[in-house]
């Protein structure tokens, strides 16, 4: 019988950890490449855990960004972080989040003409009627418009939104009261889904 | 937006939001600010902030599943080839079947299925809504239904004709056609909405994105994603505004009642082809909207008068150009003309049809998509069209001369079309049932070809490669996914249980049938009533099965029940409740309560008689049953007469070599062989081997009821050494294929068993003999005559050996269960001379005698004067000095 290869001593997956920790550092550091580098592993660890989820429960499943996100980064992480890290850590999951969906949505929609159907664009294809296919392109754009003037009322509908933060932890992680990220979010997606419904042609 | 007016924005909104609706507008109205498009905006987000939550969480839950959606390889059958459609609960797939389940290059179809991990069931409802709506639709111009299914997963889903097409705006752009192409383009897609609305369907969202033209030019319409049923008893909760967060609606096709969430009719469809009539003829919407915020929207649809298409093209640059928009050359260059032509070509007629398709209110509109091409059509003829009927300048210039005749003509025709309109509408009530029955039996056979492509790709890789794959391989595999993928269409999941069934019966696979039956009978009950066809003819399939499989009581038990349901329901003077009461006799057949068994099959006959024709398969059983009955009663004669008339019967409508001929010859062969026509009957039963064994092979239970048949002639006619292996090899077929506690094992063993002690071997015949007689007590009790007869084969064994004092025992107790079951029958004669004779052995002639008397009296019944065995009987009565003989 062949002897079965041995395994490395200690955690194998610390090498990812330790590279997404520095990834996470260069990028709050102001180092952009380090979101490219990011971005797949993020990916990556998403994808792994919807799977699994999906097969669990097949169809039952109610997608919640909040769980799906956190859980993909405290796998990744998998260590105590400490309180700065812990702020760095929101910021950049929404941050991210948003960053996943959108490049997604866009690849997704060139990924369509791609499949090459004769005589028509797939876009002309559309088959249904409630089909938002860019709701997530539309929204970003509101969201980086809404940054230009209001960067903070922005980062509230990120954490929320995309992280799926209460608007407490949203509070805690700006460092702002409680009523005034009430306020902000309140008017943030009120203007940005004026804006979506303006921009959704 | 500069940072100070955002303030002052945000600082208006948060004071408004807390007001309601009027003190909000007095509060609004009293700021004083420069320019209007901040109050306009705070307007806009007042409004767009109640489902604002809903609205971008609803579009970051979408993306996420949209970025987790893998490409499925497969759905049900089909091969996925790729994403055409997205919608808030539902992906699109271009997908075919594989080839090599079809042996021949496939179409591709469009699959519709829900989103996976967006599963709600309104979202579930609102899909096998669409597919019933689609299903009523045939129309050369709406893409079509092919089938409804539930994939492996549970996932439901259908399955759609795919258009390769483009939009029908972008289509007569690319391809420059002209005014009259396009409105010829434009009637096609009327006659199908028409032809929608003649079948009770509203679209409620017509658009060109929902209007492909295939290359050759036909218009095609799809997605009834959010088409309604007129008909209130079919159409379900609208689940329309509760995927609201997920859905918006173009507001450029919708109409106002539409926008005011009012009631909808037919007349929203018009209007909606009113606007894309317009924008075909225009190249531009009839409104703009300065924001997209509901209350905006629904205020221009209401309120703005749209301005006339022509007047698009009518000189000066307009500001939309400016704004970037096609110019008017550009436009008009799309429909092979220049910008003053084109004015001139919409002036006129086709500005008032448009105009008039876009009435805000439904009865200015056309009564009828059918209407409006009527009138385009009459304007394509240059005849008058009834959309410029009411302009006095216009009716001046067209018909002046016959103004009052026209007037006269019209009021006729409108009541007539009125009268017309009831009329129709009742018919197509009336219809509707028969209609949507016919359907749903035509898209019930597309879902049982499916399922069969399904099962027979035998997906299992261990089956293929073995290379074999058994008919009751593939009905299992079928049986497992009708269990499984059929959740939602309880009645088709009950119909192919209850086939399969009767499939797996004739197989000879009575424990699986049973299963089936009871399980579809268990779903029927709870869609139909007690004396519903469905569950009556369940009932009798599963009483046929309970008979197969030896559960005499049982199968009794039930159909007692279905005949009482008919009873109750008046419906005993039926060809079913006939049919109950053939099986009914089966039962008592049996059960051995022949009486009654030949009552009830009596009864049954008497109706069919009246109720089918003679040829009927199920007279034709009712009176073949009557015979076997008489023949167990041994009213031979009787019983032979009716089995010679039912294999007449039989042979003409069936041939000569059906299962049934084969049933009846054999039925023959056991009349034959009580009359003691052995030559016959050996020829008979060896007729019936012939035809069982090419049907269903030699090795089938059937045809070893034939070979027990054929070694039973073979050693009455004394020819004992080649009638054993016959019994040998048919109590090995039924052993393997009813198992070891069959009743009809007993029967086996038993004429093993004699033979055996024909050819002295006594050890061997007691040790089948008392196996069966385990059989018979466990299957059909002490009291129950082949019980009984077992018992005195024991006896007969005992005697044999000279163990008189236990034969005796036994005979007592075979005679005592005859005499209470049938006191009259020859058969009782049988123990009766037995212990009669051991009596005179053990010389006591006192005993002896009652039982030799009775014995005689009934051979006498039975047998012609002189026969050999009265005789015998006679001699010994004479010896034990009886003074009467």
């Amino acid at each position: 019988m062949e002897a079965p290869e041995l395994e490395p001593a200690g955690n194998p997956s610390n090498g990812l950890q330790d590279e997404v920790t520095g990834l996470l550092r260069r990028w709050t550091a102001g180092d952009r490449s380090a979101l490219e580098q990011l971005t797949p592993l993020i990916y990556g660890e998403l994808r792994n855990i919807a799977r699994g989820a999906l097969k669990k429960e097949s169809r039952q499943i109610s997608l919640e960004t909040t769980g799906l996100v956190n859980e993909a980064f405290l796998r990744l992480l998998k260590t105590d972080v400490d309180w700065q890290d812990r702020r760095h850590f929101f910021a950049l999951s929404a941050r991210l989040v948003r960053r996943v969906l959108v490049d997604l949505a866009r690849e997704r929609k060139s990924d369509k003409r791609g499949y090459g159907i004769p005589h028509l664009a797939l876009d002309n294809a559309r088959l249904i009627s409630v089909d938002k296919p860019s709701g997530i392109l539309v929204l970003d754009d509101a969201l980086e418009a809404l940054a230009k003037f209001d960067e903070r009322k922005a980062r509230v509908v990120e954490l929320r939104f995309f992280t799926g933060l209460t608007i407490d932890e949203t509070a805690e992680i700006l460092e702002i009261s409680h009523a005034t990220v009430e306020r902000d979010f309140q008017a943030a997606k009120a203007w940005l889904a004026s804006e979506i419904q303006k921009r959704e042609r | 937006m500069d940072p100070a007016r955002w303030q002052q924005l945000e600082a208006l909104f948060h004071e408004a939001r807390l007001l309601d609706g009027t003190e909000r507008r007095a509060f609004l109205e009293s700021q004083r600010v420069d320019g209007a498009d901040v109050i306009d905006q705070v307007e806009a987000m007042l409004e767009a902030n109640r489902q604002a939550s809903s609205e971008i969480g609803g579009i970051v839950d979408s993306a996420v599943v949209n970025a987790l959606q893998k490409l499925p390889d497969r759905i049900g059958p089909y091969e996925i080839v790729s994403q055409i459609g997205a919608g808030g609960f539902c992906s699109v797939y271009r997908a075919r079947l594989p080839e090599e389940a079809t042996q021949e290059a496939t179409q591709n179809v469009a699959i519709k299925v829900l989103k996976r991990g967006l599963t709600s069931r309104d979202a579930e409802r609102r899909l096998q809504q669409e597919s019933e709506i689609l299903a009523r639709l045939h129309h050369p111009n709406i893409a079509r239904l092919l089938g409804h299914r539930t994939s492996h997963l549970g996932e439901p889903y259908f399955v759609l004709e795919l258009i390769d097409g483009e939009p029908i705006d972008r289509f007569c752009d690319n391809h420059r056609w002209t005014i009259d192409q396009r409105l010829k383009l434009f009637c096609q897609v009327c006659s199908a909405v028409d032809y929608a609305h003649a079948n009770l369907v509203i679209h409620r969202d017509i658009k060109p994105n929902n209007l492909l033209v295939t290359p050759d030019g036909t218009p095609k319409l799809l997605d009834f994603g959010i088409a309604k049923l007129l008909l209130p008893e079919l159409s379900r909760a609208d689940p329309v505004h509760t995927l609201a967060g997920n859905s918006w609606m173009t507001p450029d096709y919708a109409s106002p009642e539409q926008v005011r969430e009012e009631p909808l009719t037919t007349a929203t469809d018009v209007y909606s082809l009113g606007v894309l009539l317009y924008r075909l003829l225009c190249g531009r919407p009839p409104y703009q909207f300065h924001s997209r915020s509901p209350r905006a929207i629904e205020d221009v649809i209401s309120n703005a008068e749209p301005p006339a298409p022509s007047s698009h093209f009518a000189g000066l640059p307009s500001n939309r150009e400016r704004h970037g928009e096609a110019s008017a050359r550009d436009l008009a260059r799309c429909r092979g003309t220049t910008a003053p032509q084109l004015r001139d070509r919409l002036r006129g007629d086709l500005d008032s049809i448009v105009l008039m398709a876009l009435s805000k209110q439904a009865d200015r509109r056309y009564a009828s998509a059918l209407q409006l091409s009527q009138d385009i059509e009459r304007h394509l003829r240059s005849e008058p069209v009834s959309a410029r009927r009411l302009t006095p300048f216009y009716l001046a210039r067209k018909f002046v001369r016959r103004h009052a005749i026209s007037v006269g003509v019209a009021v006729a025709i409108l009541a007539t079309s009125a009268a017309a309109v009831v009329v129709t509408t009742r018919a197509t009530l009336h219809a509707e049932a028969e209609r949507s029955r016919a359907e749903r039996h035509l898209a019930e056979s597309q879902q049982v070809a499916e399922l069969l492509v399904e099962i027979f790709e035998v997906p299992d890789p261990k089956i293929v490669r073995e290379g074999r794959v058994t008919a009751e391989e593939v009905l299992d595999e079928g049986a497992r996914r009708i269990a499984t993928q059929l959740q939602h269409q309880p009645e088709l999941r009950a119909s192919l249980m209850a086939i399969m069934g009767r499939v797996y019966r004739n197989l000879g696979n009575n424990r699986k049938s049973r299963e089936l039956l009871d399980e579809a009978l268990a779903h029927r009950r709870e869609l139909h009533g007690d004396a519903d066809l469905p569950v009556i003819e369940t009932q009798q399939e599963l009483a046929r099965s309970l008979l197969a499989q030896g559960e005499y009581e049982a199968a009794n038990e039930l159909l007692r029940t279905t005949q009482s349901s008919l009873q109750a329901a008046g419906r005993d003077e039926t060809a079913p409740y006939a049919l109950t009461l053939t099986l009914l006799a089966g039962a008592r057949k049996q059960m051995n309560q022949l009486d009654e068994a030949e009552n009830l099959a009596q009864q049954a006959l008497e109706l069919q008689r009246v109720l089918l024709d003679p040829a009927d398969p199920a007279l034709i059983e009712s009176m073949s049953l009557l015979a076997e009955v008489l023949s167990l009663k041994r009213d031979f004669d009787a019983a032979e007469a009716k089995f010679r008339e039912t294999l007449e019967l039989r042979r003409a409508h069936l041939g000569d070599n059906h299962p049934d001929v084969a049933t009846n010859l054999g039925d023959l062969t056991v009349v034959l062989h009580g009359q003691g026509r052995f030559e016959e009957a050996e020829q008979a039963v060896r007729e019936t081997i012939r035809i069982r064994a090419n049907l269903y092979g030699d090795d089938h239970w059937i045809v070893g009821t034939s070979y027990h048949n054929l070694g039973q002639l073979l050693a009455a006619k004394g020819q004992v050494d080649e009638a054993l292996p016959w019994l040998e090899r048919s109590l090995e077929i039924s052993r393997a294929q009813l198992g070891q506690d069959h009743p009809k094992i007993a029967g086996s063993l038993v004429s093993l068993a004699m033979l055996n002690q024909r050819l002295d071997r006594f050890q061997e015949a007691e040790a089948l003999y008392l196996r069966a007689l385990e059989l018979h007590r466990e299957k059909l009790g002490e009291q129950h005559p082949s019980t009984a007869r077992n018992l005195y084969q024991i006896a007969t064994l005992h005697a044999a050996q000279g163990r008189h004092q236990k034969a005796l025992p036994l005979l007592d107790r075979v005679v005592a269960t005859f005499r209470a079951s049938m006191p009259h029958d020859y058969r009782l004669s049988h123990p009766l001379l037995l212990r009669g004779r051991i009596f005179i052995e053990l010389g006591n002639c006192a005993q002896a005698l009652p039982d030799l008397r009775q014995a005689l009296e009934l051979r006498q019944n039975e047998l012609p004067e002189g026969h050999e065995s009265l005789e015998e009987i006679t001699a010994e009565l004479d010896l034990c000095g009886d003074s009467r003989a």
